[in-house]
């Protein structure tokens, strides 16, 4: 028989400790310094999905409101009609590329108005400057912020991740399983954050311990298709 | 003392990467003069410290004690001129901190703000600090005859060019310098937008009357990026009316713009006509000498050591405007600070793939078997083919080894890639490779000189 399992996992809300930084270290302490209310920097970070790009963003203007830095964090999905954000504050916009005609409007607004407002930028997108699909006055500011390329992590920090986060979930993710994941899946965080959960979920359903051989049943439920790709 | 902080130095050096050790030890500056028997390390902003505090000062204050054989007392914290320094760099500073203020009004001027203040013009753009060239030496010709004789030479003088090459340097410094002759004279700054918003906040508090009074009060006018005009009615027709009463009273007006007056689309013909009553000059893009200036000039306002081979090669890459310019020179000089280094060509080229991505084009298993099987004459059919003579099984290697090294895909996806192979196979591959390019010093070639022409 199957155990119900209730949807009550504890997601962590992104942290900047808990960022894993990789080759990205320098984006990582630029941005974390953007907490401060005393910073006014731009900031553009650009990478593929599941570089990190939110987690960053995310963890930036939590750890600034933490510190009493009026802190928005925006995506460009989810654009609200009208923004307001204290004097001396920190926005944070996600997905800068695909932001709608009118955002980007207000975004070009913000920014010119940032030097009166004191007002620090951390924008993400997919796309260097160069290529970002946006107006062509609003991409060049962006192109004159600070810009990092964010980096995929090598496979040593993916299982120290991978590890991380198993850990605080408290599962037992051995050794073994995190190579055989390695091996199995694509090499993207979200990707291996994925199976952890299908793991996780598994084990309490299945009431079994987590296991290689658990693990393998969730990669090849047919013994036949290779990992998600 | 100072031995003690040395010592520390030197065993976080021997025990960290050298980045993490620049970033969270390096950059904390030791004093032990301040506060007597005390130790007073200041990191230069929060998220070092509470790096340090959580990661390291538990390990420092144990290094102290062996080294001073008594318990020490360490004090973190931060650079006092901190909060000196970032004031200034915010001009208006975020003085009304805690007052939100809807994004979309940038506060309307207030008797307490200075005269400069009001103006709303930025002191570092000056015809000082605007570099001239071929590109805009005509506008700059223009700018500072308006500049010396307002009202009197062209009105309206209207700048027009593409995005980000220099059009509000241009307009701010024309204000710049008349404040600087004419304290007395009542200059304002304004973007298209904001001249909008101000429209729009008159409509809603009923207050056309102190809006006209106070646009048709100026001595000098320059309204930024007039486009933003463009079917906005009522703004233009404000618009239209201040122009009419400050050219009559021989009061100066600078326009900027993306194109041409005829060519601005949205707006009256009665206004674009207005608008070349006086003189229209265009900013063209900086050629590479002019763009090398400006990054030299840009370097050294900024007191930053910019060899010429750098700057060169940040101009050949960013040719189409002067803001993508400064971000490049930001963007080296951040580089060269946290890796600690001067800016050099090497660093520059490193510090420039961010910017321009030279690593984006996105890297495909299907990209990687076509340059491959290109450069060793292969077909891509024998990628996926079951021949296992060495001629043919070496390149799949090679090639099974860039796909593991160079996308994120997973040995199953490698294999089933290259003709359905299982996953060992590429596993064997990749560790064959691995070991062979230390032996192989052919094959080691073959496979940087591969990396690199897939990367770009």
């Amino acid at each position: 028989m199957r155990q119900l399992t209730l949807d009550i996992r504890a997601h962590q809300e992104p942290s900047l400790e808990t960022f894993i930084p990789g080759d990205n270290i320098d984006a990582w302490t630029r941005a974390g310094a953007l907490m401060d209310t005393k910073s006014f920097e731009s900031l553009y970070l650009w990478g593929p999905a599941g570089c990190g790009r939110t987690h960053l963003l995310r963890a930036t203007a939590q750890a600034a409101q933490t510190h009493g830095r009026p802190a928005l964090y925006l995506d460009a999905g989810h654009w609200p009609q009208t923004l307001s954000l204290a004097n001396g504050g920190l926005l944070a916009v996600d997905d800068v590329h695909s932001l709608p005609a009118d955002a980007q409007h207000q975004l070009f607004t913000l920014w010119n108005a940032a030097r009166f407002t004191g007002l620090a930028l951390l924008i993400a997108g997919s796309a260097p400057p160069a290529d970002l699909p946006l107006r062509e006055d609003l991409r060049t500011r962006i192109a004159q912020a600070l810009v990092y390329q964010l980096r995929p992590l090598a496979d040593d920090d993916l299982a120290r991740a991978i590890r991380a986060e198993a850990n605080r979930r408290g599962m037992d993710l051995t050794h073994e399983m995190s190579a055989y994941l390695l091996r199995h899946c694509r090499r993207e965080l979200p990707v291996l954050m994925g199976v952890l959960d299908a793991l996780d979920e598994a084990s309490l359903t299945l009431r079994r311990l987590p296991s290689l051989s658990l693990l393998r049943e969730i990669l090849n439920p047919a013994q036949s298709r290779p990992g998600p790709r | 003392m100072q031995n003690f902080w040395e010592s520390c130095l030197a065993t976080f050096r021997d025990e960290l990467p050298p980045q993490q050790f620049t970033t969270w030890i390096g950059a904390l500056e030791f004093d032990d003069k301040k506060f007597p028997g005390e130790l007073l390390l200041t990191a230069p902003n929060r998220f070092v410290l509470q790096w340090v505090r959580d990661r390291y000062l538990s390990r420092i204050e144990l290094m102290a004690k062996e080294y001073f054989g008594t318990d020490m007392r360490l004090r973190l914290s931060l650079p006092e001129t901190q909060v000196v320094r970032a004031e200034r760099s915010a001009p208006d500073g975020p003085s009304h901190a805690s007052n939100p203020v809807p994004f979309r009004m940038p506060p309307a001027p207030t008797v307490r703000e200075s005269a400069y203040a009001k103006t709303r013009l930025i002191p570092s753009l000056t015809f000082d600090s605007l570099v001239t060239g071929r590109a805009n030496d005509l506008a700059r010709a223009a700018a500072q005859q308006v500049a010396e004789n307002p009202g009197k030479s062209y009105n309206p003088l209207f700048i027009y060019g593409g995005v980000g090459l220099g059009k509000t340097h241009m307009i701010h410094a024309i204000g710049n310098y008349l404040i600087a002759h004419n304290p007395d004279f009542v200059i304002r700054y304004v973007h298209a937008e904001d001249y909008y918003s101000d429209v729009v906040r008159a409509y809603q508090q009923k207050a056309f009357d102190t809006f006209k009074r106070y646009y048709r009060s100026l001595d000098l006018l320059l309204v930024d990026d007039i486009q933003f005009f463009n079917n906005k009615a009522r703004t233009q027709e404000e618009f239209f009316y201040a122009f009419n009463a400050l050219t009559e009273a021989n009061k100066q007006i600078v326009i900027s713009c993306d194109t041409y007056p005829r060519d601005i689309e949205g707006v009256e013909e009665r206004l674009t006509t207005r608008f070349g009553w006086g003189l229209t000059v265009q900013i063209e893009v900086p050629e590479l000498e002019m763009r090398v200036a400006i990054l030299k000039k840009k370097a050294e306002s900024e007191r930053i050591v910019l060899p010429d081979d750098v700057a060169f090669l940040i101009a050949k890459h960013l040719r189409s405007n002067v803001r993508e310019l400064e971000g490049a020179l930001k963007k080296v000089t951040a580089f060269s600070r946290f890796h600690n280094t001067d800016i050099q060509i090497d660093s520059a080229k490193e510090a420039l793939k961010d910017l321009i991505g030279a690593q984006s084009r996105s890297i495909t298993i299907e990209s990687i078997q076509k340059t491959v099987a290109d450069y060793y004459k292969i077909k891509i059919a024998d990628m996926h083919s079951k021949k296992r003579t060495r001629s043919l099984a070496r390149p799949r290697q090679v090639a099974m080894w860039l796909a593991k090294e160079l996308t994120s895909e997973s040995y199953p996806a490698i294999g089933e890639a290259f003709g359905g192979r299982d996953h060992t196979t590429v596993l064997h591959a990749c560790r064959t490779i691995a070991d062979l390019r230390r032996s192989n010093s052919q094959l080691n070639h073959d496979v940087h000189l591969l990396t690199q022409v897939i990367r770009g």
